[in-house]
């Protein structure tokens, strides 16, 4: 008798390739010490005399080194939803496993979520390490707000894992080359505020920023986070939320039938686990 | 002269394209056989039902080749009207040289590639209704690259079942019954990484073994692995078809296999299928008997060979120093154009139609199989 339920069935099948994920991560110690754990806490280091450098050469106004902490936070899990399914799809063809995948009795569907699960948690456990060294080192946030702000952060995340599946869908065909998560990593570097408000960007650029989910939840985190979140320009909480909500909504239809139609087209010429 | 054996593609070693030609008796020697659980299960639908079954690979359209390269630049006709099919509990080999269509069929079978034209069912349900369908196949592929190296036999089997969704109460047991059926439960909790390549295959066996499909595929399992390492694993699949009533249809170029399995044989060249049917039904076609001849050392083989297959009546294949003549004369014939080298003769036997030349001959087209 197997498991009928279709939810305990993707919780299963979500399980068994979150422990892979972590079984095979913590199979390198010394890179866990080094990307997971001396990369994240090395930043806010780096970023506490680059604060330093901006509070004494310019009155910006607010907490620059909250300001930036909470943006690579952001950035770190934003990241993890972006490139996540894209890395682990390439990792299980590279690996031969991929075929293997599809020939069990999951649904499609289920591929870009239990695929992703782990590298998502990790890339949020890494912007923790970022947060919490940052916090150890100066930065001031608004407890009381941090329930909301996750909230709004979970929808980014999802957000950004919807653009992911389809970056995955066309990595599926280009195999090595991820164009999708290039170009998007190009833009939302310049554009999302993570570093810098956008307000300091030129006028005909700002526009552009309002078409990157980044954008969003990067100000609306700031907004519910930092000391000085009321007098920060960008988008208010609520037009975030709601631009957050829909977006998300839109961009896993698009993504998912993306995903669907490739796995099709990979069927139909022969391309899905070769390399 | 007949064109003696291409020894380039029919190799020593008996191989299509090269493995060995020794035959192996299917007695079970060493082997862990599964125990007698289940009977042939009942009438319905064949096991596999293939009909019309073509598949036209075509280069990748323009716009895809700015993201990468088309492998191939013309249209590549992999499969061309293939049809058969497999009743339960029996086990089909599929035999080819490389690039005949095998994997490819597979391939359809599994879902892993869609068809250009014709069906493909398994259990009676067509192979395009996906989940329903892989949840009764058990699929072993070539390679055994998608293995888990770093983890445990355990853990491989394991990680497997939940896909497979075998409920969390009888994961356990069901990965040490598949351990046990392929004879590896005393490596249970070693790495993968550290298995001989036979066992690494038995893994992959228990692996498709695991959720007790109804039909199990097996994509050249004894590709990887040495002749006795082949034969333990054909006695487990033999052992499988035997007491589980399972359905196996297998791939493989090894010919001594194809001798042992002889239940169906569907032999591909190019993508057509130019035999359906049993060997025995294949060797009744070419029904000529064949003497194998040795002589001392001394005899001019090669211009004895010549003088024998110039005559319209003999067809003579020279395997080093041993003449291979079939005809339909009496023996007496055959000894008097031997001439005053008869008196060289040290071996004279009637022979059956080796596997490898039976198989040349239906891809030279020399003989037509049963379709």
């Amino acid at each position: 008798m197997n498991v009928a339920d279709p939810m305990l069935r993707a919780r299963r099948v979500t399980g068994a390739f979150v422990w892979l994920g972590v079984t095979e991560t913590f199979a390198y110690p010394l890179v866990i010490l080094l990307n997971n754990i001396i990369g994240p806490a090395i930043l806010p280091v780096i970023y506490l005399f680059v604060a330093r450098l901006v509070d004494s050469t310019a009155a910006v106004g607010f907490d620059y080194y909250t300001f930036v902490i909470i943006g690579f936070f952001v950035n770190s899990a934003l990241a993890g939803g972006l490139s996540s399914f894209s890395t682990a799809l390439d990792s299980a063809i590279q690996q031969g496993r991929f075929e293997t995948f599809l020939v069990q009795p999951i649904s499609w569907y289920s591929l870009p979520f239990a695929l992703a699960a782990w590298p998502i948690t990790l890339s949020v456990i890494n912007g923790t390490i970022t947060g919490v060294f940052g916090l150890a080192l100066g930065a001031q946030i608004r407890w009381t707000n941090l329930p909301e702000a996750l909230l709004v952060l979970a929808l980014g995340v999802a957000a950004s894992h919807a653009i992911g599946t389809l970056a995955a869908s066309v990595r599926l065909l280009s195999k090595k080359a991820d164009p999708v998560v290039a170009v998007y990593n190009l833009f939302a570097s310049i554009l999302s505020g993570a570093l810098f408000p956008i307000a300091m960007l030129p006028w005909w650029l700002r526009p552009l920023s309002y078409l990157l989910p980044h954008t969003y939840v990067i100000s609306a985190v700031r907004r519910l986070l930092m000391v000085e979140g009321d007098v920060l320009t960008g988008p208010s909480l609520a037009v975030s939320l709601l631009v957050l909500l829909l977006g998300t909504i839109v961009l896993y239809g698009a993504s998912l039938a993306a995903f669907k139609r490739t796995l099709d087209f990979g069927r139909r010429y022969g391309v899905l686990g070769g390399y | 002269m007949a064109e003696a054996i291409d020894v380039g593609r029919v190799g020593p070693s008996g191989a299509i394209d090269g493995s060995s030609t020794e035959r192996l008796t299917l007695a079970p020697k060493n082997v862990a056989v599964p125990p007698p659980t289940v009977s042939k299960p009942p009438g319905g639908p064949p096991a596999l039902s293939v009909d019309g079954l073509c598949k036209t690979f075509l280069p990748s359209p323009p716009l895809l080749r700015l993201l990468l390269k088309s492998a191939i630049k013309e249209p590549v006709v992999a499969l061309d009207q293939v049809s058969f099919e497999l009743d339960r509990g029996q086990t089909c080999v599929i035999v080819g040289p490389n690039g005949a269509g095998k994997s490819t069929l597979f391939r359809i079978l599994t879902g892993l590639t869609t068809a250009t034209s014709g069906t493909a069912r398994v259990l009676g349900r067509d192979v395009d209704e996906g989940r329903l369908v892989r949840s009764t196949i058990g699929y072993m592929p070539a390679e055994d690259r998608n293995l888990m190296l770093r983890h445990t036999c355990a853990q491989n089997l394991e990680f497997r079942g939940k896909l497979q969704n075998i409920p969390r109460g009888e994961l356990a047991g069901r990965v040490e019954m598949a351990l046990d059926q392929v004879g590896i439960l005393s490596s249970r909790d070693s790495a993968a990484t550290s298995l001989s390549t036979g066992m690494k295959a038995r893994l992959q066996l228990a692996a498709a073994l695991l959720h007790q499909p109804q039909v199990l595929i097996l994509d050249e399992p004894t590709s990887t692995v040495d002749p006795i390492g082949a034969h333990e694993i054909l006695c487990l699949i033999e052992g499988l078809s035997a007491q589980h009533g399972m359905s196996i249809v297998l791939s493989s170029h090894r010919l001594e296999e194809i001798d042992a399995l002889e239940d169906n044989v569907v032999f591909l060249d190019h993508g057509r299928m130019i035999h359906n049917g049993n060997l025995a039904e294949l060797r009744k076609i070419w029904e000529a008997p064949r003497y194998r001849i040795e002589f001392a050392a001394g005899v001019d083989v090669l211009s004895l060979g010549r003088r024998l297959d110039a005559e319209p009546f003999f067809e003579v294949d020279i395997v080093g120093d041993v003449l291979e003549v079939a005809t339909a004369e009496p023996i007496g014939t055959v000894l008097a154009y031997l001439g005053y080298s008869t008196s060289a003769v040290t071996s004279f036997e009637r022979v059956a139609m080796p596997l490898r030349l039976l198989f040349h001959k239906l891809v030279s087209g020399e003989i037509e199989g049963l379709q």
